[in-house]
């Protein structure tokens, strides 16, 4: 049997198990996929550090006057109630209120101190759960659960990143953790920088039709069976190579394309979802997860200063920012709920640390001021979150196995509003996923001749009061 | 040569695959004032470097420490050397420059189309590239705008110079990208697509299966 036709034989199934070939371990690590308690991951981010006080753990209102005091300023808008008793959410996530009793809404993040505060550091931080810099080439929380437990839909990419452009400002580094690492680029991710410009990802190339594309792939093959050098060419990168060539294939041709075709959800859904890019990219998340796509991150789109990343005119931005994601967010809970997906997906909202109007870094360990505004406000572009806080932030965990209706954690009433009860660090954020995906606490693969974990040491450990007691 | 005397070249306290060539070419790399150019003259020219290529079934087994050298491994070109043979094959993927000489990628910034084919970030220190191929890099080349806009430039070009006579294009391009001409099969193959469909597409689809092939994409 000729390699090419062995390789047709395969089931999608064995391809998937191939693709995700363990290496090396310093030993034993058990998944145990049984007691898993979620599926799917969508991965939401805040970039640019969306601040605890305006959004999802608002405090004391203080309008804003002449002449204020940055030093009195907690909140700059009141509070609205929700789904969930006692809970009060910042006005403006009006449609967050009503889903709050379907997830767990986390009030004791803390960021590490990294020192002087730069976003990109926070945000490598966030995704990987290691501090930067690193020796090692650092995989990316998709990329690890890419390399253990593989795809669900075998056609799909196991990792999709919906809405971050790498075009303005620091795009190295921000490319730094949209990575792999060492576990390899099979487990990278799929980018669509632009939601709404879904059809070059997984179509033919423009102006070519499906016959002349499948009449291009199978005089392709032909060749590839006729090649005078098929055997001197058989080594593992070429059989690497070709594998791929054929899964690009079979996800064009497939059904499963058509989860990245928005044209296809009708106008009320485009609708209820709202038209910005990052609404697009929640909805699109929703038809990945109809279509078993295993990890989507779908983010606020990072770009220095802009959008979360308010170092001046906080309260006027934080607004627009409530407006931007309040409506899609919300939409894709309820959309998930309805479909009966939301018990096996989690939607995790994240953003690399929060914001305060007077502190930068923590208390006790400021860093160099990196806003410009006055202390004492003489527009009301001076009122607002504008230093970057690190020892209180909001997260929320919706679905696959997350608590309904749980607030965790508590942060101070009063300045630092820093966590004073359940503080929980990214070690164990991470290893909270972990566990309800089944994927083991010592995971870990070999690089440099020697164990490199999941979380630093492989020390984290999963929160369990998060999670529906089994 | 697909594997180093020492592997990897990050790990340089690993035992040689032979200790006398690496002492000897030290040697006399010292010998000859540190010259680079003598030094990749010298390897170039050797018996060794001149032998037949191999393949190896896995990375393992060039990292294993009986290791025993048969000759060159074959293996993938990386990012940037593959857009430079293409841009030297075909058409320039990037501009050329005063001289008419094309632009390298490497002298390029890292965009989407080096990314997905696996050029690293400067920041990350990356001395290993990954080498199996992904889903990325194979959609990147199946269907990438970067490719294609390329792809599309030259084959206008090659219909307007070479109309119904494909052979006329073929063999040359087998000359040039593959040192060989192509087996009488391989030609009524491609031939075959221009007579089914005599339009500039026709070339568009014979270019794009001649550097996908895994002989183009290979050096060995």
């Amino acid at each position: 049997m000729q390699r090419r036709n062995f390789l047709k034989s395969l089931s999608a199934s064995t391809l998937a198990t191939l693709g995700a070939t363990l290496p090396g371990r310093a030993f034993e690590v058990k998944h145990d996929l049984s007691t898993a308690t979620a599926d799917h991951v969508i991965w939401i981010t805040m970039a640019g550090g969306m601040a605890h006080t305006e959004t999802f753990d608002p405090k004391i209102y203080t309008p804003y006057e002449k002449g204020l005091h940055v030093d009195k300023v907690l909140s700059t808008f009141p509070s609205i109630p929700t789904s969930v008793d006692d809970l009060l959410l910042s006005k403006g996530l009006e449609n967050m209120a009503e889903v709050m009793h379907l997830g767990t809404l986390i009030r004791s993040y803390q960021a590490a101190d990294l020192g002087n505060i730069l976003h990109t550091k926070h945000q490598y931080m966030f995704h990987t759960s290691y501090q930067p810099p690193q020796s090692v080439d650092v995989p990316h929380i998709a990329s690890w659960i890419s390399h253990e437990i593989g795809g669900i839909n075998p056609v799909l990419p196991n990792w999709i990143n919906i809405g971050q452009q790498f075009v303005k400002g620091e795009k190295e580094e921000l490319k730094h953790f949209h990575s792999a690492g060492f576990l390899g680029a099979q487990h990278g991710p799929f980018i669509i920088p632009d939601p709404t410009q879904y059809l070059g990802s997984v179509n033919p190339p423009a102006g070519m039709d499906i016959s002349r594309f499948e009449k291009r792939n199978s005089v392709y093959r032909e060749m590839l069976d006729n090649s005078p050098f098929s055997d001197a060419l058989s080594g593992y990168q070429i059989e690497g190579f070709q594998r791929s060539m054929e899964q690009a294939y079979a996800l064009v041709k497939s059904p499963s394309a058509k989860a990245f075709d928005l044209s296809l959800e009708d106008e009320k859904t485009h609708e209820s979802y709202g038209d910005s890019k990052f609404a697009k990219g929640c909805l699109m998340a929703r038809r990945l997860v109809e279509h078993g796509a295993r990890f989507i991150t779908v983010s606020s789109d990072y770009i220095p200063f802009k959008s979360w990343d308010t170092h001046k005119d906080g309260h006027r931005t934080a607004a627009k920012m409530k407006q931007k994601i309040d409506q899609p967010i919300a939409q894709l809970i309820k959309d998930l709920e309805q479909r009966g997906l939301l018990e096996r997906t989690i939607v995790f909202v994240g953003t690399e640390f929060s914001r305060d109007s007077l502190i930068e870094g923590r208390q006790g360990k400021t860093v160099g001021d990196q806003s410009q505004t006055p202390n004492t406000m003489t527009d009301i572009s001076h009122y607002g979150m504008h230093r970057h806080f690190t020892d209180g932030i909001s997260l929320l965990a919706f679905g696959g196995g997350f608590q309904r209706g749980l607030v965790y954690g508590k942060t101070a009433d009063h300045r630092p509003c820093k966590v004073i009860e359940n503080p929980i660090k990214i070690n164990d954020v991470h290893q909270t996923i972990y566990h309800a995906l089944g994927i083991a606490q010592g995971t870990h693969g070999i690089t440099e001749q020697r164990p490199f974990y999941s979380t630093p040491d492989g020390k984290g450990k999963a929160r369990m009061a998060l999670l529906k007691p089994s | 040569m697909g594997r180093g005397l020492v592997f990897q070249v990050d790990e340089m306290d690993s035992l040689p695959w032979s200790p006398d060539v690496l002492d000897d070419l030290s040697y006399r790399f010292v010998e000859n004032n540190y010259d680079l150019k003598w030094l990749i003259t010298e390897i170039m020219n050797s018996n060794a470097y001149q032998l037949p290529s191999v393949h190896s079934e896995s990375r393992n087994q060039l990292a294993n420490d009986e290791f025993v050298f048969q000759g060159p491994i074959v293996r993938r070109m990386t990012a940037e050397q593959f857009a430079d043979s293409f841009s030297q094959t075909i058409t320039p993927i990037y501009s050329v420059d005063k001289q008419g000489e094309i632009i390298r990628a490497g002298a390029k910034p890292r965009d989407s189309f080096q990314s997905a084919l696996g050029r690293p970030t400067r920041e990350n220190v990356t001395s290993v590239r990954s080498e199996r191929g992904n889903l990325l890099e194979a959609l990147v080349l199946t269907n990438g705008t970067v490719l294609d806009s390329a792809l599309k430039q030259a084959a206008e070009h090659a219909f307007k110079e070479h109309g119904a006579e494909v052979e006329g294009f073929v063999k040359p391009l087998f000359q040039r990208g593959l040192n060989r001409q192509p087996t009488e099969k391989e030609l009524r193959l491609l031939v075959s697509f221009y007579q089914k469909n005599p339009k500039a597409t026709a070339y568009h689809d014979i270019i794009w299966i001649f550097i996908n092939l895994p002989e183009f994409q290979s050096i060995f």
